[in-house]
């Protein structure tokens, strides 16, 4: 099955039944909303409890070239959200399929493996969007934000070129964790340390040089630097070439190694007859 | 006749972790989970099946049947040997394989329990290319014939198993397959649900023309349902053929079966090895009243049966029924096996 017809009927399939799963698990939406606010609340009243606002400013200004330290934490809670949404989506869609028993039932059917995945994916962005954006704006009513946005077209760059290359992050966990059979356990570990080394709540230049290399192995982010540098600092797209192509080479690599990954997986579990256990 | 299925010595063993796990990160991730033992749960099965016929696959539990069916359906990837389902071989083609078979593999999950049953067929429809308006037709079709119609729309986590096994079946008809792969489709099943459930199948293979491997180990089910059945155990094929005449090899022979109280070892290896005695099988046994049923397969009744009474008498039994009955499917098993079908779903053999 290769037309493209019968990959947008797998696509939109994947999109539907999410949408129609997600609806009966409202009460979800809550903790989506609060939980994102608390952890903003969290983060700037730890900077706010141990030095005045204008000396956070001052060290801001230092670190990253630019004072906003509100508008720092709020859109790094933001992008940090939407990782959190393909770890949880994307990452686990195949996964979720074992725990529900279809998902040998999904690989008999001659639908894209790959497509399914990135419907979900697409379907987390979606799904999960909307609450980051609303959280968002809770968060900016709430903590005061302004915006300094110079070039509308690297904020539209920046944040598309994030989503795609969290999508294809969350192709290549989705084959990952399936593989390892403790998809569970490494979602909730990979969080805490990417939320760490990616500089959702400081400057990753207050990191040791060595895991600021680690930093950088990670989309997240250069995520993180083009939407603050677009949104806050007035990056323009010239300025963020380098964050954007490293975003594209990301991108082109996680879907290679994501497709690779779902492949083998397929391959080493009907070798090892372990489609039907979670 | 066509073949719609054909199997060549096809084998699965599913390996032991140590035997995968090599060098120093395979040392320490064997100690971290325990090594699984190398099984060999399908032993070179060789079976033919024609175009449009009910064949059935009898075997207990861990005798290798839904390894066999999920090789058949390129769920597995087999060891060694191979089969050709629709025409394509396994290996070379198993997109198309896919394409040509519709599987139910039973049990209560495989469904999304969150969407109604319409919902299910719906996103397994788009999953098989079908387009809508082709989709919603198939969909009324399937539910009709499966007899959902009335329920469709409501979430598949009220459905009764009876139900959701219907439902299996409907999303196996969904892209019109020509080979239907039914794994245990009545298991669980309360007899009026087993029952209809029987009714549908034999309704798709005379009136749809689909070609039908189930799997049981439901004696009666095969014997009722089946033109062909092969018997499996421990992997292995052990016979096969049209039930009346697996029950007509048996035909010269006669079963007993008898109620004893007080019966003791002793006196079964005598009855084992009295004149025109083939076998004695234990089928239950009642620790409450002290008795025992046996089953006893003699050449000749008239003759055997005044050695039986005295040995049972001798060795202090006492008789509480007796009757002869004609042979079933389950005393070819048993005299191929030398055991009932609940006996031999014993774990399946080492590699």
């Amino acid at each position: 099955m290769t037309s493209l017809a019968a990959q947008w009927r797998t696509f939109r399939a994947a999109i539907f039944k999410n949408v129609r799963i997600s609806l009966t698990y409202r009460p979800w939406l809550i903790n989506s909303l609060v939980s994102p606010v608390v952890w903003i609340a969290i983060s700037i009243f730890t900077y706010v409890g141990i030095a005045s606002p204008a000396a956070i400013e001052e060290g801001f200004r230092e670190l990253t070239g630019s004072p906003a330290f509100t508008g720092f934490l709020v859109l790094g809670q933001t992008i940090y959200s939407f990782f959190t949404a393909m770890n949880w989506r994307g990452g686990m869609a195949l996964e979720r399929e074992r725990f529900y028993g279809t998902f040998e039932m999904i690989l008999l059917s001659p639908a894209s493996r790959v497509v399914m995945v990135l419907g979900e994916a697409v379907w987390g962005i979606i799904d999960s969007g909307w609450v980051i954006f609303l959280t968002t704006v809770i968060a900016s009513i709430l903590f005061g934000l302004s915006f300094n946005v110079t070039d509308p077209l690297a904020v539209v760059v920046g944040l598309a070129l994030t989503f795609l290359a969290m999508i294809s992050l969350g192709l290549f966990f989705s084959g990952f964790y399936v593989l390892s059979r403790s998809a569970g356990p490494i979602a909730h570990a990979v969080q805490s340390p990417i939320r760490f080394v990616s500089g959702v709540s400081f400057p990753i230049s207050a990191l040791p040089v060595y895991l600021q290399f680690v930093s950088y192995a990670l989309p997240v982010t250069f995520g993180l630097n083009v939407v603050r540098s677009s949104l806050l600092g007035g990056g323009t797209t010239l300025g963020l070439s380098q964050e954007l192509i490293a975003l594209v080479a990301f991108t082109i690599l996680f879907f290679i190694l994501g497709v690779w990954m779902i492949r083998k997986m397929e391959q080493v579990a009907k070798s090892r007859g372990t489609l039907h256990t979670f | 006749m066509e073949t719609a299925i054909q199997t060549f010595g096809l084998t699965k063993v599913f390996q032991g972790y140590s035997e995968t796990r090599k060098g120093p990160l395979g040392w320490v991730r064997n100690k971290v989970r325990p090594d699984r033992k190398s099984i060999l749960a399908v032993d070179h099965v060789d079976i033919s099946i024609e175009r449009g016929e009910i064949f059935g696959l009898l075997g207990p539990n861990g005798a290798g049947k839904t390894t066999l069916v999920k090789m058949l359906c390129t769920l597995l990837v087999p060891t060694e040997g191979t089969a050709r389902v629709n025409g394509w071989d396994i290996h070379e083609h198993p997109g198309k394989v896919r394409r040509s078979v519709g599987v139910v593999l039973g049990g209560e999950r495989a469904l999304y329990w969150r969407l109604t049953g319409r919902e299910n067929l719906w996103y397994f429809s788009q999953l098989y290319n079908i387009k809508t308006q082709q989709a919603l037709q198939k969909i009324q079709a399937v539910l009709r014939l499966v007899e959902l119609t009335d329920r469709a729309d409501d979430r598949v986590e009220n459905y009764s198993k009876g139900m959701k096994q219907k439902l299996h079946v409907a999303r196996a008809l969904l892209h019109d397959p020509e080979v239907l792969l039914l794994d245990e489709p009545t298991i669980g099943l309360d007899p009026k649900a087993a029952k209809d459930v029987r009714s549908f199948v034999t309704r798709l293979a005379e009136e749809e023309r689909k070609t039908i491997l189930l799997t049981t180990h439901y004696m009666f089910e095969a014997d009722e349902l089946s033109r062909r059945v092969a018997i499996i155990d421990r992997g292995r094929i052990i016979t096969q053929g049209p039930p009346s005449e697996l029950k007509t090899s048996l035909r010269r022979k006669e079963i007993l079966k008898l109620s004893i109280r007080s019966f003791n070892e002793e006196t079964g290896e005598k009855l084992a090895s009295a004149p025109h005695v083939h076998k004695v099988i234990q089928t239950a046994s009642n620790p409450s009243t002290g008795s025992v049923d046996l089953k006893i397969l003699v050449d000749d009744g008239e003759e055997a049966l005044p050695r039986i009474i005295s040995e049972i008498v001798i060795g202090g039994g006492e008789i509480l029924s007796l009757r002869s009955e004609t042979p079933s499917l389950e005393d070819v098993f048993i005299e191929l096996t030398g055991k009932t079908i609940k006996e031999a779903g014993l774990p399946p053999r080492a590699a």
